[in-house]
């Protein structure tokens, strides 16, 4: 209902696991425990156990991530050339929005008798004798 | 090693496809980030919701389309 659907292939917000085991894998190979020591490291996300194999079970169902021999007990994984293709448009996605987040704070600071209004919802000015925007100081 | 220290325990949960999959990669990785220590609470409890949503994935009663997001432990 209120849940916002996701296309087959879009990895979501900036932390939500598929993300961050990829953006990891970015940078090499790496089985479980340095995946989830790495995340821990550059995201400061911790993956418990059941989560980080939940997504890597997707991400390799997917075709996102293969196996990349084996070290002992330990599985390194390595992200697909459609793995760095989903993490690419995730990025540039997040950007976009880090950027429209960014231009949005820039403008709310610099607030124009059109854009800002300082009528309360009752249509009258603030108390105090000088407007909300005067007393914050953005307009004189 | 007291029932609740083995780590194997934990992937009761999982179907047994998955286990023989993932299952000795995920007991490693249990071993690797508690040592001989017991697998904390949070972390069993954990591991139940994430081994039932796979059972529930493989039965067709949980989409697994698109992105991994739901199960966070």
């Amino acid at each position: 209902m209120g849940r916002r659907s996701r296309a087959d292939g879009e990895l979501g917000r900036a932390n939500e696991p598929a993300v961050l085991i990829l953006t990891s894998l970015a940078s090499g190979s790496k089985h479980g425990y340095a995946l989830a020591k790495d995340i821990e490291g550059f995201a400061g996300v911790v993956l418990g156990p059941g989560t980080l194999y939940g997504a890597i079970t997707r991400l390799e169902e997917g075709g996102f991530i293969e196996p990349a021999g084996e070290e002992q007990r330990r599985r390194p994984y390595r992200i697909t050339a459609s793995g760095r293709a989903a993490l690419a448009a995730a990025v540039t996605q997040m950007r976009a929005i880090a950027d429209e987040g960014s231009a949005r704070l820039a403008r709310g600071r610099q607030p124009s008798g059109a854009q800002h209004s300082d009528k309360q919802p009752n249509g009258r000015q603030p108390s105090g004798g000088q407007s909300r925007g005067q007393a914050l100081g953005w307009t004189s | 090693m007291t029932r609740g220290r083995r780590p194997e325990r934990v992937l009761r949960w999982y179907p047994a496809a998955w286990r023989r999959r993932y299952g000795a990669e995920l007991v490693t990785l249990l071993e690797d980030t508690y040592g001989a220590g017991p697998v904390p609470w949070r972390c069993r409890l954990a591991l139940l919701w994430a081994g039932t949503a796979e059972r529930l994935r493989e039965s067709g009663l949980r989409g697994s389309a698109g992105w991994p997001s739901a199960s966070r432990s």
